[in-house]
């Protein structure tokens, strides 16, 4: 033991090593380095499996992250795709009714006639917009009904197609009048009653609201003439009006805040 | 009526007031308002037949005061045409056996068809001037018919819905 003591501590205090091995130490580092590869490989190994494991998990975890996220992303894009839409619609409708004077009450219709006879929508707004009672109600088109029933957040619209539904009505171009009224069973033609021989009417004229009756504010558009008889043993012209307004596309509307003009009758 | 008899009158009440929601966007996806799958008067039948004669009838005024509410128009009309409706089952039902399949479906259909042709003057009445094409007169009776065909699995699931919470009831 003594010995190989000695031996050893010679070995490293010699001073003219430099780095190299000696023989004997060639010899160990030969036995053991296969064995120290082998070792090293393992570990480097399991190292490799371990942090692949746990990367594979976090890269699922992510995934399903990602994927949430991608979902939630894309139903948010067609959120904000319907937002500007409305949003388009809206503006079309108030540079429509620029010319209004009162104020507008924005509106969504939830809810269609359930007898499909009375033509009428559910919206949602009421009393505590400011709703009342025969306040008119319009779009981007123009002339939509006008409100029948009110509860405190929702309102019940009869709209202009409405065979009892009438409005007052001149031809924007000649300036006469006449009385356009709904159809109930098709919605895409209103009849024009009341349109004397005499009238200066043709097909294409545009309607506009005349503002008799205060319902309807003045110059709203109503429809366009799309058809005109004139039978010779009748005293009026048979009109056949298009409504300006696509009353089975209505989604967003827009209420006319004034008093009842009816209330005091 | 027994607890059993609450829960299928209770799915009638709220499935009949669902479907009155939304009618109005069904209907206005269909060519024409005539067209129309009369659930209301399947449960009214259903009602009459397996529970209690008073409640059928305050299904039909309830349902039809529902449906004057979300529906424009003449205030009444759909109130007055359910009773009247209700009326004509009740006399009808005497000659009909409501507990045979053909009983139901030829009760059914009958009455929808009815109520068709009974909305027609109403609606004169109502100063409404509705003209009925030959087309309008085949919108109702395949009405009629479609009413009675569904009438049958709505009955059996309403029964077996009484039957299941009975039986569970019993086994409690």
């Amino acid at each position: 033991m003594l010995l190989i003591f000695i031996l050893l501590f010679f070995m490293s205090s010699n001073q003219e090593r430099s780095g190299r091995w000696n023989p004997l130490e060639q010899v160990v580092v030969e036995i053991t380095a296969p064995f120290q590869k082998v070792i090293s490989n393992t570990i480097d190994a399991t190292g490799n499996i371990w942090s692949k494991y746990f990367h594979l998990i976090n890269t699922r975890k992510e995934n399903i992250r990602l994927k949430e996220e991608i979902l939630f992303l894309k139903v948010e894009n067609f959120r904000h795709q319907e937002l500007i839409a409305a949003y388009q619609r809206l503006q079309k409708v108030l540079q429509s009714t620029g010319k209004i004077d009162q104020k507008l009450v924005a509106a969504r219709v939830i809810g269609k006639d359930p007898s499909g006879l009375f033509k009428s929508i559910i919206i949602n707004k009421g009393k505590s917009s400011g709703l009342s009672v025969n306040m008119a109600v319009v779009n981007e088109g123009g002339v939509v009904g006008k409100i029948v029933s009110v509860s405190k957040n929702y309102s019940k619209v009869l709209l202009l197609i409405y065979q009892n539904s009438a409005v007052d009505c001149l031809i924007e171009r000649s300036r006469d009048f006449g009385i356009v009224k709904g159809l109930s069973r098709d919605e895409a033609v209103m009849i024009m009653d009341y349109v004397l021989k005499s009238t200066d009417i043709i097909v294409g004229d545009t309607l506009v609201t005349s503002g008799i009756g205060g319902v309807f504010p003045k110059g709203i558009p109503v429809g366009t003439i799309t058809e005109i008889k004139d039978p010779t043993e009748e005293l009026f012209m048979e009109v056949k009006v298009a409504p300006s307004v696509d009353f089975s596309k209505l989604e967003e509307v827009l209420v006319i805040l004034m008093e009842d003009p009816l209330a005091d009758r | 009526m027994n607890r059993a008899g609450l829960t299928p009158c209770l799915l009638s009440w709220v499935v009949s007031t669902l479907l009155i929601l939304i009618k109005g966007d069904i209907l206005d996806r269909l060519v024409s308002g005539y067209m129309d799958i009369d659930v209301i008067i399947i449960f009214i039948v259903y009602l009459l037949s397996y529970r209690s004669e008073t409640g059928a009838g305050i299904f039909a005024f309830g349902q039809g005061l529902l449906t004057d509410i979300f529906a424009g128009g003449i205030w009444g009309f759909h109130t007055m045409l359910y009773l009247m409706v209700f009326l004509f089952i009740r006399l009808l039902s005497r000659s009909f056996d409501l507990l045979s399949t053909f009983g139901q479906v030829a009760l059914i259909s009958m009455t929808v068809l009815v109520k068709g042709l009974l909305m027609v003057p109403l609606e004169h009445l109502f100063s409404l001037d509705i003209t009925v094409t030959s087309s309008d007169i085949l919108l109702f009776i395949l009405s009629a018919l479609c009413s009675g065909v569904i009438a049958s699995p709505v009955f059996y699931l309403l029964d077996s819905l009484g039957r299941f919470k009975n039986g569970a009831k019993e086994e409690l």
